[in-house]
Formats: C-alpha cells, structure tokens, sequence
C-alpha cells in the first residue's frame, strides 16, 4: 500500500511519478508503437495494486491514461472493488461523449449540483431500468451508490451502441438459438434477454463458467476496465488514444469523480 | 379520416395465433432498427412513442382482488408521528373502496383495449362490467416481518399461507396484494429494492400445480422517490399515493399477469407474457407494460361519488397517457378459409348514412396476417369521444381490403365468417351491436375490396326502450324563487352535449314559495333512452328589478321520474337535503348525476338512539375544548355533549365512538341537520382552538338494532373547525350509499 512518507527507493519513487503522471497522460510510450487498434498502448503498470491482474493490466493501464477511468488514489486502483451506478455513468460518458437529452431527467437523488450531474443525465437515457425490472413502479431514485450488475452495464452500452447504429438486435431465430444455448437463461427477465443476447454476441461481454451469464454478478473496476477497453477497442470510432508524438499537451484535468466506494453490500439475490 | 396513417401504428390488435405476434415483433426489430435513426438523445430530438404489443400470454379479464395487510403489531400504514390505528383503518378502507369503485368506470375502461388470447370465434378481453374487479377478502396478518430487508420470497410465503389457511382460489382470475407497513424494504433479486430502484412490483409464482398472480405493495408514502407528484389528497396521503401505486400494478396484472411464467421456445422468445412495449430495443420504453409508460403520472378520479387518486395509463388508441377511454367500439373478426395477407391493410368506415364520420384500421399492412379461421379483436376509441346519436346514428360499417402487392404477387383475397360489432360506453355499457355470420359471411377481393355491414337502430338498439315524458317534482324550501326569476333544467347526454333544456319556471310565471311543491311534466322530444339522460343540471336566473338584489333559492328536495306509456315509470332521481341546495348568483346551478335514487328507509322504521363515530385528523381537539353537537328532530333541537371540557384530548389521527339514546322513537323523515361544534376554553395566552375532522359516521338505530346510515362523510380534512368558523353541518343521509 502505498503511503504518504519519504520515499525510500527509486523504485518507489517511479511508482510514485508515474501514479501521478497516468491521469494526466504523462506516461511514457513506445513512440509509434501500436497494440490492435490502440496506437498509443502503454508500457508499464503504475500502480501498486495491481500485482494478481496481470491480465486486466494494460486494460487498466489504458482506460487510466485515457482519462476513461479514474484512479482511486496516487498509485491505487482498487482493481477488486465494485463499480457503482455513478462510477460507470461517468466512466461511460468519458468514453462515448456522450450528449445530455435537452430534456432534463430527474432523479429525487441526483442535484444538479453533484459532481455526476452532467454524465447521469447524458446516461440515463440509455438505462432503460425497466428491461431489468420487469413488472416493477420504479422509483424515481438513480441510486448512484448501488453496484453495477453485469445485465446494468450490457443494457447501458447496447443501447449506447445501437443508438450510434453500431450494433443491431438478433433476429427471433439467432435470439431463441443463444438463449437456448446460455444455460442460466431461463431465469433472465423477458426484456433483458434481447440485450444480453446482444451483448454476448457482439463481443461486448463475455459469458462466464458454464457458458453461463450471470447478470446479478457486479462488475469490479478491473472487469469495467476490460469491458470499456474492449468497447473502446472495437466500437468508439475512431478510438480514443493517446497521441502519438511523445511531445504532447496533457490531456484537461478532469474534476474530481464520484468517489469509489468500499465494497457495496450486495443485494440479496431473490 | 386525416389519423389513418397513424393509428395503422398505434393501435394494438390481438389474434389467435399465439405465436404470430411474438415472431412478428422480433420480424420487426430489425426492421424497425433500420428504420430508425438519430437515436441519440440530443442529437435528433425525441422518438415517436411506441405502443405496447402483446405477445401470445394470457390476460385476465376478470380479477378477485385479495387485500393482504401485513401489519405487526407496532407499526403502521402513516409514518411518525401520524401513525394509528386509526390512521390504519382509513389508508385499508381508501384502498378497499378504491379496488371496489373500478368496476363500470371509464378508468377501468381504459383495460378493454388489450384483449387476450381468442378462440376462431372469439377473444377474451379485460371487462368492464359489475363485479369484474372486486375486493373479495381483506387480511390483516399481524406476523412479525422476518428479516430487513425482506425479500421476495417472504410476501409468497404470506400469500402462500393466506390461500392454504382459507382456502381461497387463485390462477388467472385473483391478484394477491401484500401491504407491509411504512418505512419497511423490501429486495427482489435482480430488480433491486424498495430503498434503491422500485416503489411496488407484480410477479407471480408457481403453486400448487398453478400461477398465483400477485404484487408486493410497500408503502409509497415512506419510500425515497415514490410520491408520485401526489401532494394534495382527498383521502389520506399514505392511502392516496398507494392506490395510486396499486393502480400501476392492478392495470399490468390485467395486461401482464405473468411477466415472468418464461417457456422460451423458437416461436416465442419472450415466453409468456403478454402486453408491453417490445417494439425496439433500442427505444428508452423497450420493456414497459401499461402503467410504466405513465410511471408516476397522478389522475383524480371518481368512483361512486368519492374521490381518489390514481396513476394515468396507456392507451394504445391515442399513444397517450390517459385517466379515461371511451365510448369506444369494438370489432370481433373471425377470418374464413382465404387469410387477410400480412402484406395487406384493412380498414372499417363508420358511416351515418351515406357519410363517413370515422374509419379505423383493422390491420395495418405492417401487422401479421389475419390467418384462416382465426378471430382478432380490435378497438377504437370514437372521434371526438361521443356515441352515436338519433342525430348521427351508426347506419353500417364500410370494410374495406387493400392488397399492397410485391413482384408477381396477385390481389389478396379474405373471407370474412364472422363479424361482431359493439358500440360501447365509457363504462363499459354496451350500447349498440350486430353480430353477423356466413360462410362466408363476406369474400373480399381484388375487383371487390370493399363490403358495408349494416348496424341497426344503432344507438337505440340495446340501449333499453325510450322515455318520451320527464316529471319533476322539486320542494323549495325556506328560500324562495322570486317571481321575477326563472329556472331550467338542462339534460346532458354521457358525451355532453345538451339533448334538451326545459323551462321549469318562466320569468313571468308566478313565484315559488318557500316550503311549496311543484309537480311540473314536460315531453321528451324525441324520444330518449335512460342512457342518454346523464345529468340534469338545474339552473336559477334572477332578472333583477330596479334595486333588487340577485335571487337565493333553497331547494329541498328534487324527484325526476320517466315515463312512457306502457312502460313502468323509472326514477331519475329522488334527492333531498336541508337544503338538497341553495342556488345563488355565484352558484346558480345544480347537477344532478342520474340515476341517483336511493331507496328511502321503510316508512316504518323509527330510531331512539344515534352514534356518532367521528375520527380527528391532523389538529387535534384539545383537552381544555369541549365539541357539542346539536340534531332536528321535527323542528326542535337535541343536543348532545361529545366531548366535555374535562374530558381528555381527542388526538390527532384518532377515533372516537359515541352513542346518545333519543327521547321517542322517531321515523327518519323526522331527522333534521346534524351540527357539530368546536367551543375554545382557551387558558392564559392560549389562542382558540382548531381541529380537523376527518371522517364523520352517523348511525341511526332502534336501540341499536336495525341501524341505518345517516351521514357517512370523510375527507382529508373533511373539515376543519377553528375560532372563526366553529361548527359544520351534515345533511340527513349525507354520503350514504
């Protein structure tokens, strides 16, 4: 864990700058250096936290420098904890830029004056909350606290995506056929399966064990950062990168974020 | 005529064939996908509302309501500091009354636009008739809550324990509501909780080899996010905004009753279900049923002549949220052995004589087929929102077949076998029908696409036979109607429009009386069915003298009989009061809402003793005031004592029972005005007292025995007495069913 005292290495020390320098796109890169469609992959991990994801790691590394997800702290990623509602409305507007309705939406819990003000209103729409809670009166809460589900988040980036005309719902045929082969199918709600259909198969978000979906799981921040690096990857036209010329103006400071909770009590399943 | 495109989009029909819509849909969702453009907000402004679509489950067309209040002892309906029993008794009898008021209502109407599943001759459909909603039992279980947050499984559990104890029936034709007390969470799995995500949801689960149908009702009023936009309230807040919730989930459950009774199969990947918006998912409503697409949108409604709150709905007829449908008409059509194409459109001109006053779109050229022998059913709202009349009465319907052929595709061709035609009211009341058959009844072709279905003696029909006189008998009572004033009456038909006005009393026609009778007859010309005479409005007009002053007119009471020769008399109304009104400059007018004819008590029946049952409200009555209430009886005055200035505080949100023996046995016809007065006894620097009456219930009876009701009045207040204005007044029968 990384603490406020003198630093005692040059190891740390270049932790410690590099923790700093990543939100502001300071990072040293392989100049040209390309990775898939991303020109401006990064080099090496700067933060202390990240030792047992290796895999997430240049997801993490790249959505941080990008500017698409906020580190917790100087160093810290928190890679473990959940994504919340308001964590992922910004993340989520960072990435796509996304334009508010001109109509507000309200939310009894959401002041104008809130840090994510502006990205939950260019969110909402995109929600549709009622595909998850089918049958429900919904409150007029955005509960920004509660952790984000798997079924949240591919609800939010299809819509997101088919509105930018990027992705299209299956065919009754292919959506039976998919349905038919996700064992834990039989227990979606009717109006989310269209949408996680989509999702699978378009290469947004993956299945789980057992070919399984499992949509109340929550997202932890390094599974978002693979998500949104992926989406970023294969669907943000053109992708958001890094400039190439490693002499380069850093990218605005952004405001502060809404702060990452410790991990939310789950919701009881049913 | 100019809506036609429109209403190909809006409005919903529903056929046989289970799986042909569902298919259809998602047919659709790619092509409605390609269609669509600009979807993102703020870069092509709004999308063009889509209605709900039905998807091969069943409905419910007639609902057993079962109320479950789940009240440990301890808690309550109203949160702090407000919360009684009481309190209690008011938020269960607002919802009890509002579940019993739906039925015949133009709210409830709203439901008779998404039928359910048909037969090859017919489809079963939400009704809107006597007893088709009805609270049949009320629970309270006052089991302690088992966990916080409770979770989904615990309000089966009391649903599940409710039937088996009593036996009760449930599936397709009951709803269970589980009520739990304020501030108490509740989680759903995948749907979240009441302190995140939901206000009140509607499920159903697997029992007993069946589907119990039900909805989890918390307590809007302490939930975060569910007031609704529900401020002022006839009733009592907590109650308003539950039937307002409950409103939501009644109308899905109608429309939806099993939103998750999943079966996914190839021809029906979304299971089960049946009404609600799957028209694109990349829409923002991808996913509501009825009452979601007006989420939190407050009507006042009025049942019975009590007011209460409820949530608006949509209605596929207009692609709008409304509080009311009506007068509607409904086509039943049953196809032969030739399909109506999916690539085809058929439409139905309503014609009065030889001119079209409204056409409809049968089956929009985007709709699935019609396929051999399969009924759809289809309703429409009438434009502007009146029924057929003796002016312009429905003579037939024009059906018309247009084939839009592609490649070397020849003329659809239809047979029609059988065809119902109702013209309904806004209550559901059937005013006109036909029912033709055939085989086939009619074969719609290429070189003849178009056949007219007659309607006869439409809207007389059904409507019941025609009253040709109207006797009024009006008492004036200790006000008079001055000479020089005159008086109408006006008849409004259910679309209001005026269908006669009557000069009761001529400006040069002498003067009535106080405490005088006029029996006055006048003709109906033409002719009307009792379903044309809704109201009756009866206006006062002073044609002020040289100084004179606007005329006052106390009306006591107001008999209107209709007769037609041959035909038994039938009572209008028979309303009375002390007066039934008094008519003045700034309130010159009374309605009369018919039929309003209470059957008088036995002329027989005679009371010694009166209860008063009177329940305070927000202000209490302090313990240094004293309340009296004084009663007529035969002119002279009785008082009695309620609470003397000794005695304890009424608080607030509480009720209070007292029974007063009179004097004589007295008929009911002897009873006057009840009065009931707030005196202050205000002590040092004390400022008068204020108190708010919240429901009033008088009974008569003979030593209580045969009780009979006198007043039964309530409001949220129903009054509020204070220094200034210290007593209220409760006219015999007042509020009596």
């Amino acid at each position: 864990m990384f603490t406020r005292t003198r630093p005692r290495t040059l190891a740390t020390l270049l932790v410690l700058l590099g923790a700093l320098a990543a939100p502001l796109g300071l990072l040293a890169q392989k100049p040209g250096g390309t990775k898939g469609k991303t020109p401006g992959q990064l080099k090496t991990p700067v933060f202390t936290d990240l030792a047992n994801h290796p895999t997430e790691l240049p997801a993490i590394t790249n959505m941080v420098a990008l500017g698409i997800i906020p580190p917790v702290g100087v160093g810290v990623f928190s890679p473990d904890a959940v994504v919340t509602r308001g964590d992922f409305a910004v993340m989520v507007q960072n990435l796509f830029k996304l334009t508010a309705p001109p109509k507000a939406a309200t939310f009894s819990d959401i002041k104008p004056t809130d840090p994510i003000f502006g990205a939950v209103q260019a969110v909402a729409p995109f929600m549709n909350r009622q595909a998850i809670c089918f049958g429900c009166m919904l409150s007029t809460n955005f509960s920004p606290n509660v952790a984000l589900s798997r079924e949240e988040s591919s609800i939010i980036l299809v819509r997101i995506m088919g509105a930018r005309k990027q992705l299209q719902a299956l065919s009754d045929q292919d959506l039976q056929t998919f349905l038919n082969a996700t064992p834990d199918a039989k227990n979606w709600t009717p109006s989310a399966a269209p949408y996680i259909a989509v999702a699978v198969k378009s290469g947004v978000m993956p299945l789980l064990a057992g070919n399984s979906f499992q949509p109340a799981q929550k997202l932890t921040r390094a599974d978002t950062a693979v998500l949104l690096d992926n989406v970023n990857r294969q669907f943000v036209s053109p992708p958001v990168v890094l400039p190439v010329n490693p002499v380069r103006p850093p990218l605005p400071v952004r405001p502060p974020l809404q702060p990452v909770q410790p991990v939310q009590p789950p919701v009881q399943p049913n | 005529m100019t809506n036609h495109t429109q209403r190909v989009m809006t409005l919903g029909i529903r056929g046989n064939s289970p799986a042909m819509p569902a298919r259809c849909t998602w047919r659709f969702l790619t092509l409605l996908f390609l269609l669509a453009s600009g979807l993102a907000p703020g870069r092509a402004g709004a999308q063009a509302p889509t209605n709900l679509s039905e998807h091969g489950g069943p409905i419910m067309s007639t609902v057993n309501v079962n109320l479950v209040f789940w009240l440990p002892p301890g808690s309550h309906f109203v949160s702090p500091p407000g919360g009684s029993a009481a309190s209690d008794l008011v938020y269960q009898n607002t919802i009890t009354n509002f579940v019993n008021g739906l039925a015949q209502t133009s709210y409830w109407n709203i439901l008779t636009q998404y039928p359910g599943q048909c037969s090859s001759t017919a489809c079963t459909a939400p009704i809107n008739a006597a007893g088709a909603v009805l609270v049949v039992r009320t629970f309270n279980d006052f089991t302690p809550y088992p966990q916080s947050p409770l979770q989904d499984s615990d309000i089966q559990n009391v649903i599940q324990n409710t039937i088996t104890q009593d036996g009760l029936s449930f599936g397709l034709n009951a709803e269970f509501f589980v009520f739990t007390a304020a501030a108490i969470q509740e989680c759903n799995g995948l749907s979240g909780c009441t302190s995140t995500d939901f206000c009140a949801y509607h499920s159903e689960f697997d029992f007993n080899g069946g589907k119990a149908v039900y909805a989890f009702m918390p307590n809007a009023d302490s939930l975060p996010g569910c007031s609704e936009g529900i401020g002022a309230s006839p009733n009592q807040l907590a109650a308003d905004r539950e039937t307002a919730a409950l409103s939501h989930e009644l109308f899905e459950s109608v429309t939806d009753p099993l939103p998750f009774g999943t079966s996914l199969n190839i021809l029906n990947p979304l299971g089960n279900t049946a009404w609600w918006d799957s028209a694109n998912i990349f829409s923002s409503s991808f996913g509501q049923e009825i009452g979601d697409k007006c989420n939190q949108q407050p009507a006042n409604v009025n049942f019975n002549g009590k007011s209460f709150i409820a949530q608006q709905q949509w209605s596929n007829d207009t692609s709008t949220c409304v509080s009311a449908f009506g007068p509607s008409i409904e086509f039943d059509v049953s196809t032969g052995s030739d399909d109506l194409r999916g690539d085809s459109s058929a439409t139905a001109g309503l014609q009065s004589g030889t001119s079209t006053f409204q056409t409809v779109t049968l089956k929009s050229q985007s709709q699935p087929s019609w396929g051999n022998n399969t009924t759809n059913e289809v309703v429409f709202g009438l434009v502007p929102p009146q029924l057929p009349s003796t002016q312009t009465p429905l003579d037939d319907v024009l059906f018309t077949l247009t084939s839009h052929n592609s490649g070397f595709e020849t003329s659809d061709n239809w047979n029609i076998e059988h065809l119902n035609v109702k013209v309904l009211d806004p209550t559901g009341k059937t005013i006109c029908q036909v029912s033709l058959g055939g085989d086939p009844l009619v074969r719609l072709t290429g070189n003849q696409p178009s056949d007219a279905f007659a309607i006869p003696n439409c809207p007389n029909q059904t409507s019941g036979p025609t009253f040709s006189e109207l006797e009024f008998v009006i008492v004036t009572g200790a006000d008079d109607l001055r000479g020089d004033s005159s008086a109408t009456a006006t008849i409004n038909a259910p679309n209001g429009s005026t269908v006669q006005v009557i000069n009761l009393k001529a400006q040069n026609q002498a003067g009535w009386n106080n405490n005088s009778t006029h029996d006055l007859v006048f003709a109906l010309s033409p002719p009307q069915p009792l379903s044309q005479l809704r109201n009756i409005l009866i206006t006062l007009t002073s044609h002020n003298g040289f100084l004179e002053t606007d005329d006052n007119w106390n009306v006591q009471s107001v008999n209107i009989t209709a007769f037609n020769p041959g035909q038994p008399a039938q009572c209008l109304i028979n309303s009375g009061g002390d007066p039934l009104a008094r008519l003045t400059n700034n309130a010159p007018t009374l309605t009369l809402v018919t039929p309003n004819c209470t059957p008088p008590p036995p002329p027989t029946a005679k009371f010694n003793q009166i209860e008063f049952n009177i329940t305070t409200g927000g202000d209490d009555l302090r313990g240094d005031s004293s309340a009296a209430a004084t009663l007529q009886i035969n002119g002279a005055t009785s008082s009695f004592t309620l609470k003397a200035q000794s005695d304890p505080s009424w608080d607030n949100n509480t009720d209070h029972d007292k029974v007063f023996p009179l004097n004589t046995l007295q008929p009911l016809a002897a009873f006057g005005n009840v009065v009931i007065t707030l005196t202050s006894h205000n002590g040092f620097a004390e400022s008068n007292d204020n108190w708010n009456i919240q429901n009033v219930v008088l009974t008569l009876s003979d030593s209580g025995g045969n009780p009979v009701c006198f007043a039964n009045v309530s409001g949220n207040p129903f009054a509020r007495l204070t220094g200034s204005a210290p007593s209220v007044a409760l006219t015999p029968l007042q509020g009596c069913p």
